[in-house]
């Protein structure tokens, strides 16, 4: 075999492991942002379950708030329903609901003092507080995940691998501003404290 | 393959603290150890990303087609494209990872920013009569150490991981270390050791168990405490006080663990991925990947080309 050939053969090996090398990176990527989707799924489930502990301590103290705590429980069950079905759109509107719902139930319970006095409301306060951060936190770390996917799968030369083998984009998580400003949880807390 | 080749490089010579010069140290042995653990811990790849390699790799490649003949140089061409498609890889890693702070430590295949510590109840950590340190290649290789941030902490393992630092960081200007305090980069796979919720109802129930035989045991304070009417027994009613505070107690601690926060853990990545730890900033160190990687592509096509011409 001649030098031209084995060139040739060489700069052809060469050009397919950088392709293997794109499609590997594109799938990791792929695999980072499901995988930072599963981090916000654990949190989401764990504040679900927390919930209706809550609502139950809530329950036996305030009588007449009644459909402030059926707003909490409507949105977390739309919250849960829609986890099963992985539908996106309406798990941003039923959490922004459940926040929203949340942050009048705190403000509501200021008026209760045996309420906030009782040990177990204080615990899942603090639990669901501390949880709420952690989602807004790991909300981030998918959106930075998904940019990284979506960015990587429009560039060239990647895009030539991502439509071949049917990459697609994620879709963001995004919060309007005035529904982040209505439902401060954080600071209902500090205040009750 | 390099986690092979690394095993043939020598381990490091022990080195007897206060045996050697005046100030107890043999520094021959110290940049010996250095040498060959900076070769072993960051592997062939970041020796590829410096220009000492470079000039080294163009001579060695002018000598072969000298000494040897042109069509050789197919083979450098070769390694050049290996080291261009590892470089790049590890840039790409570096720029398409996502950072996770520590307060909702995310986990998976992260990169983490933040502190070197020592951890908890170590002080000191190195040679005598040098700085202190929290890696020192060719001394403290294997033992954990801390990275913080505003939030957390989490445990590095570094056994299997690719470290990568600077020198210069004090007057000991050639001592490749990672220094308490020091910026610190990691990249791999994060997990969070917590206290288990999910079989909490058991746990109490077990916790609950152990509490009152704990109690039984100690007939005095137990009648102490609960024996209301002083017949000197406990009663089923005086039993039933001993049961609710017990169940308060568990409940409490129980809830107090809950509270604590998980430890955090890096000792490695999954299937092949890289675990990188750095002292370098990593906008730095990925920008030292991508011209490497660019270089060892130009090299590659270059070196073919030579090996063609007649």
């Amino acid at each position: 075999m001649n030098t031209g050939l084995i060139i040739f053969f060489a700069l052809l090996g060469g050009l397919l492991l950088w392709g293997i090398l794109l499609y590997n990176q594109l799938v990791l990527l792929k695999n980072n942002t499901a995988k930072a989707w599963s981090n916000i799924e654990v949190l989401l489930k764990q504040r679900n379950t927390e919930l209706p502990k809550l609502i139950a301590v809530c329950k036996e103290h305030m009588e007449y708030e009644q459909t402030t705590l059926q707003k909490v429980m409507e949105a977390r069950n739309r919250v849960v329903s829609a986890m099963q079905f992985g539908n996106m759109g309406a798990l941003e509107a039923a959490d922004n609901a459940l926040r929203i719902g949340l942050g009048n139930l705190f403000a509501v319970a200021e008026a209760y003092p045996e309420l906030k006095a009782s040990e177990s409301f204080q615990h899942l306060r603090e639990r669901i507080t501390g949880l709420e951060d952690s989602i807004a936190d790991r909300r981030e770390f998918y959106n930075d995940s998904a940019a990284l996917n979506n960015t990587r799968i429009e560039q060239f030369p990647d895009l030539i691998i991502a439509k071949s083998f049917s990459f697609k984009p994620f879709r963001l998580l995004s919060f309007k501003s005035e529904e982040i400003a209505d439902v401060d949880v954080a600071a209902h807390f500090t205040a009750g404290t | 393959m390099w986690m092979w080749l690394r095993t043939l490089l020598p381990e490091p010579e022990q080195v007897a603290p206060f045996a050697g010069d005046a100030d107890g140290i043999n520094w021959y042995n110290v940049a010996q150890n250095q040498r060959f653990a900076v070769l072993r811990k960051g592997g062939l790849m970041n020796l590829a990303s410096t220009w000492r390699f470079a000039l080294f790799w163009g001579a060695g490649c002018f000598f072969l087609a000298q000494q040897v003949g042109r069509e050789w140089l197919l083979l450098p061409a070769l390694a050049s494209l290996w080291f261009a498609l590892g470089l790049y890889r590890r840039y790409r890693l570096i720029v398409d990872t996502p950072t996770s702070r520590l307060s909702s430590s995310a986990q998976g295949y992260v990169e983490l920013s933040g502190t070197a510590a020592l951890p908890d109840g170590e002080s000191s950590r190195g040679l005598p009569h040098l700085p202190v340190t929290v890696w020192l290649p060719g001394y403290v290789e294997d033992q954990p150490f801390l990275l913080e941030d505003a939030f957390g902490r989490c445990l590095l393992y570094p056994q299997a991981a690719e470290i990568v630092t600077r020198t210069g960081d004090n007057h000991l200007f050639l001592l490749h270390a990672i220094y308490p305090g020091q910026t610190l980069y990691a990249l791999g796979e994060l997990r969070t050791q917590r206290h288990a919720h999910s079989n909490v109802s058991q746990e109490r129930r077990e916790r609950l168990a152990v509490l009152l035989a704990d109690w039984k045991r100690d007939d005095h304070t137990l009648l102490q405490n609960f024996d209301a009417d002083g017949n000197g027994q406990i009663d089923p009613d005086e039993w039933q006080n001993v049961l609710a505070a017990a169940q308060q107690w568990v409940d409490a601690d129980i809830r107090e663990q809950q509270r604590l926060p998980g430890t955090h853990v890096m000792s490695g990545a999954q299937a092949g991925q890289l675990f990188l730890i750095t002292n370098i900033p990593p906008e730095q160190l990925a920008r030292r990947y991508q011209w490497a990687a660019w270089l060892h592509t130009l090299a590659w096509w270059g070196l073919m080309a030579a090996a063609h011409i007649r």
